[in-house]
C-alpha cells in the first residue's frame, strides 16, 4: 500500500516539475507511447524508493517480533505525526491526482469530489474515530468481533476489507505501473511487477512502521509542495483570483462551463448518489480505518 | 477494577452522553450542509452557476464550495478543543475517583 502512495508523491513532484499546461499536455499524451526520460524525475523517484527502503531496513531492524509492533507500529505515536500520517494516506494517487486532473478536465465538477472527500474527513472523526481507538486493539475486525461472534464477523469483515482493497488496489496499481512506464520507458506489464514487489517488500519486512514514515514524509512534500504551487499560481495572477479564473474559461475548450456544475455530473440522480458515495465511501477505505489504531 | 462500578460512575455516565451527543450532532450539522449542497447540485445546478456579482467570473459555486471546505476544518477544530478540554477533564476526573 505504501509504494503506490510513495508513487503518489512522486507523480506529484513530477507534476510540479513539469507544471506549465504544455508539459501536463505531453504528460497524458505519453501514457501509451514512450516518452523521452526525465533525468530529475528518475532521480528524485529513485531517491525516494531509497528513502523509503532505508525506513524499512531502519524498521526491521528495530524489530516487528510482537503483534503489536508489526500491526500498529507500536502504537506509541504523538497525535501530529499521526495525523500527518492520515493525512499521507488520504491524499492518495486517488484524491491528489484524480482530484486534480478532474478539476483539469471538468472544472466545478471536480470540485465536488474535492468537496466529498473532505467532508468526510471530520464524518470519521466525529462518529468512528475514538470508539476505534478506545478499544485497544488493532485491526477493525478486532472491534467488530468484540462484541458479536467472531467467526462469521471475521469473515465478513475479510471479505469486505478484500473486496474494498482489490477495487482500490487496482486504480493504485494501475497509476503507479503508468508512472514507471513513463519515467523508465518500461513495459507497462514489468512496471506493474516492480510497483507490486516493492510493495511486498515494504510491508512483509517492516511491518507498518516503515508505512507510517513513508506516509509522513509523503504527506509534507505533498502539502508544502502545493502549498508552494498554489502560491506560485497565485503569485503569477498579482493574487487575484479573477484573473486566474477568467484566464482558465478563456484557455478551457468547455469555456464557461468549466464555472459551475454540469459537465461530469448530468442528473439528480447520479448527483445524490456520488454525494453518498464520497462521504460514506471514504469512511470505510481500510487504509484510512486502521491508521486510527496507532495513536498514543 | 470493577468494571460495574466505572460504568454506574456518574463521570463515565456523563462522559459517555456527553461525548456521544456531541458527536452526533457534529456529523449531523455536517451532513445537513453537506447533503443541501449536493442537492442543489442535483436539483437546481444552474443557482451554483450565478455570478458572485455583476461583471465577475467567479461564481457561488465556488465560494460555497470553498465555505464547505473550510466549514470542514472549523468543525474539526471545535471537536479537537471539545476532546482535548471537556472530554480529557472529564477521563481525568474519572480515572482519579475509580482508582
Amino acid at each position: 500500500m505504501i509504494s503506490r502512495q510513495a508513487c503518489g508523491a512522486l507523480l506529484a513532484t513530477a507534476f510540479a516539475l513539469l507544471s506549465d499546461p504544455a508539459a501536463a499536455d505531453a504528460l497524458t499524451s505519453a501514457v501509451g507511447t514512450r516518452q523521452s526520460l526525465n533525468a530529475t524525475a528518475i532521480a528524485m523517484f529513485l531517491g525516494f524508493v531509497a528513502v523509503s527502503l532505508g525506513i524499512t531496513w531502519w524498521a526491521a531492524r528495530r524489530g516487528t517480533s510482537t503483534a503489536k509492533d508489526f500491526y500498529a507500529a507500536g502504537a506509541g505515536l504523538k497525535g501530529f505525526q499521526n495525523g500527518l500520517a492520515i493525512a499521507g494516506d488520504y491524499t492518495s494517487a486517488a484524491t491528489f491526482l484524480g482530484v486534480t486532473a478532474l478539476v483539469y478536465t471538468s472544472g466545478y465538477d471536480g470540485m465536488i469530489y474535492a468537496i466529498g472527500f473532505l467532508v468526510g474527513f471530520p464524518m470519521i472523526l466525529f462518529l468512528i474515530a475514538e470508539p476505534l481507538r478506545n478499544l485497544g486493539r488493532y485491526t477493525f475486525a478486532d472491534v467488530a468481533a468484540y462484541r458479536l461472534s467472531e467467526v462469521p464477523i471475521r469473515t465478513v469483515a475479510g471479505v469486505n476489507t478484500l473486496v474494498i482493497v482489490v477495487f482500490y488496489l487496482i486504480a493504485q496499481m494501475v497509476g503507479a505501473g503508468k508512472l514507471i512506464q513513463l519515467l523508465f520507458g518500461l513495459p507497462y506489464i514489468y512496471a506493474v511487477g516492480i510497483v507490486g514487489g516493492l510493495m511486498m517488500v515494504y510491508v512483509t519486512f517492516g511491518g507498518m512502521l516503515p508505512t507510517r514514515w513513508v506516509q509522513i514524509i509523503k504527506a509534507v512534500l505533498l502539502i508544502s509542495g502545493s502549498a508552494l504551487m498554489s502560491l506560485l499560481i497565485l503569485w503569477h495572477f498579482g493574487f487575484s483570483l479573477e484573473a486566474l479564473f477568467r484566464e482558465a474559461v478563456t484557455l478551457h475548450p468547455k469555456a464557461g462551463a468549466i464555472m459551475a456544475p454540469g459537465g461530469l455530473v448530468k442528473d439528480p440522480i447520479s448527483a445524490i448518489s456520488l454525494g453518498l458515495a464520497l462521504i460514506f465511501g471514504t469512511a470505510g477505505l481500510p487504509h484510512i480505518l486502521m491508521r486510527f489504531f496507532y495513536g498514543a | 477494577m470493577d468494571l460495574q462500578q466505572i460504568q454506574d460512575h456518574p463521570a463515565f455516565r456523563q462522559l459517555a452522553s456527553e461525548r456521544t451527543r456531541f458527536g452526533a450532532g457534529m456529523s449531523v450539522g455536517m451532513a445537513a450542509a453537506y447533503f443541501t449542497y449536493i442537492l442543489t447540485v442535483a436539483f437546481c445546478p444552474q443557482v451554483l452557476g450565478l455570478p458572485l456579482w455583476n461583471g465577475t467570473i467567479i461564481t457561488w459555486g465556488i465560494l460555497i464550495g470553498v465555505a464547505l471546505i473550510a466549514l470542514g476544518f472549523v468543525m474539526t477544530a471545535v471537536y479537537v478543543r471539545r476532546a482535548n478540554s471537556r472530554f480529557d477533564h472529564l477521563n481525568q476526573r474519572l480515572m482519579e475517583e475509580v482508582r
